[in-house]
């Protein structure tokens, strides 16, 4: 659930062990808000069949030779 | 050695190599010429962090006697390269235009840094930028604003802005540059010089600060697209740091500069980069200049791409999380350290559901998708660099200024960074105001070839790089 005023955004940061002041939370909670903006384009895709590229590579390793 | 400056200063790499190579020019001599128009020009345009005059002696002095000996190494030889302070060089600062890295003393070189140096290049300094390259304007509340040389009431746009205005100001030839939505591109745009965005994992970001891994590239700066072709075969290739890093061949990026415009078919884009609201002075004139290629052997093919306009939220999209992770534990050390806006915009982010981050990446994928499909028909798409003339830097400055030019200037370049296509600025010609205008070309991961070939090809058929900026003092 996404906070929905700057006190309880300002708890939830507490809560990630982030220092938020109620002030500051007012200015983010305008950034939240371009944000939430942008994944709701996001959202308006229809990405069915197109999943992530991987983001995950395994290191190659092999045993050393003793 | 006056007299050396007005000549040297604005030429190309692939100019002043020949002129190296042969003894014609010494490295030396270059670089007291260039530490002097550094010294004289720095204090208007506020482009380097730091100045590495007595190293940059010592490697000129080094170059000069391999030449004399006959170990000349190649086209970079000898010549005064400038990296964005988001760079490691070991032994010297990384700061990433903040002040929470100030003491952050590298212990290795960058990647890019050790490439640059077997080419014999002469590493001159760390370039201002953004403050850890999270933003498009320009401008650094702790660094200072970077002025653009041909008004200096103007941005630079970044966030690579010392690595594009101390190249556009003739300060040195060539640049490094990175580009998460459209870092290099933009500032080139706006500078008036050639920046290219390779494909994703083309050159390695080992030793470069991250932003977003799976959007951040490096590039060069340089005058000409012949000079960040040279910069390009010094660059590529796999690393072993860099897991994202390309493992395939890396071929020789000048081989096709001077192919000409034959049989390439150009992609113009019918919505989107060209619509009403892209600044009309710009659109016209990439149009114009897309005209000129045709008339010179070019194939146009409109191409109508609905899907595009989603690019930006996607780019933002992945940027976004990738950013908050990457400063994570900075942020939680030394928040108090971060400018207010920065520090704000990152720990907004903390409140991005995992999903929402995992729609981005796919939603990216069925970007890439349609990508591919429409550039099945072209060998590169040509848009404007940026949609809106560049605006003055107190337009720019909170708590003034509209901040709105800054999520209007990546509109065009992000769409590349979320494809990881290569993209590459340059000047196509000049608004009534006398600015420089960027017109970009982007071709298919992989491809920097034809990139550089069309982008060579519109250099000789124009002087627009061989401008020179306007605003900037006269020097004796």
């Amino acid at each position: 659930m996404r906070p929905t005023n700057k006190q309880q955004f300002s708890d939830e940061a507490r809560e990630h062990d982030l220092t938020i002041s109620v002030d500051d939370a007012e200015d983010m909670h305008r950034f939240i808000k371009e944000v939430a903006q942008v994944y709701l384009v996001i959202s308006s895709i229809d990405t069915t069949g197109f999943e992530p590229a991987s983001i995950f590579m395994p290191i190659p390793s092999r045993r050393e030779s003793q | 050695m006056n007299k050396h400056v007005p000549d040297i200063a604005y030429q190309s790499i692939t100019e002043i190599a020949p002129r190296i190579r042969s003894g014609a020019l010494s490295p030396v001599d270059l670089v007291e010429a260039l530490l002097l128009r550094i010294s004289r020009l720095e204090p208007s345009l506020n482009t380097f962090l730091k100045v590495w005059g007595d190293s940059a002696r010592t490697e000129a002095q080094t170059a000069k006697s391999e030449i004399e000996s006959g170990r000349y190494i190649g086209p970079l030889h000898g010549i005064p390269v400038g990296l964005k302070d988001l760079i490691d060089v070991a032994g010297h600062k990384t700061t990433g235009g903040s002040k929470v890295l100030t003491d952050n003393i590298a212990k290795s070189d960058a990647t890019v840094a050790t490439r640059l140096k077997a080419a014999g290049a002469i590493l001159i300094g760390k370039l201002n930028l953004v403050e850890f390259a999270f933003g498009t304007t320009g401008l650094n509340p702790f660094t200072g604003d970077v002025k653009n040389p041909w008004d200096r009431t103007r941005i630079t746009a970044g966030s690579s802005s010392g690595s594009a205005a101390a190249v556009a100001s003739g300060m040195i030839p060539a640049s490094l540059g990175s580009d998460t939505g459209g870092s290099i591109r933009m500032p080139a745009s706006v500078c008036g010089i050639a920046g290219l965005k390779p494909t994703y994992g083309r050159i390695p970001r080992t030793g470069v600060l991250d932003l977003s891994w799976s959007m951040d590239h490096v590039g060069p700066m340089a005058r000409t697209t012949g000079d960040c072709a040279l910069l390009m075969n010094a660059l590529a290739g796999p690393d072993g740091g860099d897991p994202t890093s390309y493992a395939g061949p890396v071929q020789d990026f000048t081989s096709g500069l001077q192919e000409g415009l034959g049989l390439i078919k150009i992609g113009v884009p019918t919505n989107y980069f060209f619509e009403d609201s892209v600044d009309h002075e710009i659109s016209e004139t990439v149009l114009s200049s897309i005209d000129l290629m045709a008339s010179n052997g070019a194939e146009i093919v409109e191409l109508p791409m609905p899907w595009v306009e989603k690019g930006r939220a996607i780019n933002l999209g992945v940027i976004r999380p990738e950013a908050v992770s990457a400063h994570e534990s900075l942020l939680a050390k030394y928040a108090d350290l971060y400018s207010p806006g920065l520090r704000k915009r990152i720990q907004s982010g903390f409140d991005i559901p995992a999903i929402d981050y995992v729609r981005a990446q796919r939603a990216r994928q069925w970007f890439n998708h349609n990508m591919s499909e429409s550039m099945k028909q072209v060998d590169v798409l040509i848009t404007p660099s940026v949609p809106i003339q560049t605006p003055m830097i107190t337009e720019c400055t909170p708590p003034d200024g509209n901040m709105e030019a800054g999520n209007q200037l990546p509109m065009f370049t992000s769409i590349f960074d979320v494809t990881g296509q290569p993209s590459h600025s340059i000047p196509c010609g000049f608004t009534c105001g006398g600015m420089p205008i960027g017109m970009m070309i982007t071709g298919h991961p992989y491809d920097e070839t034809t990139v550089l070939r069309v982008g060579n090809a519109f250099e000789k058929l124009t002087d627009w790089h061989q401008r020179v900026p306007t605003d900037i003092p006269v020097l004796n």
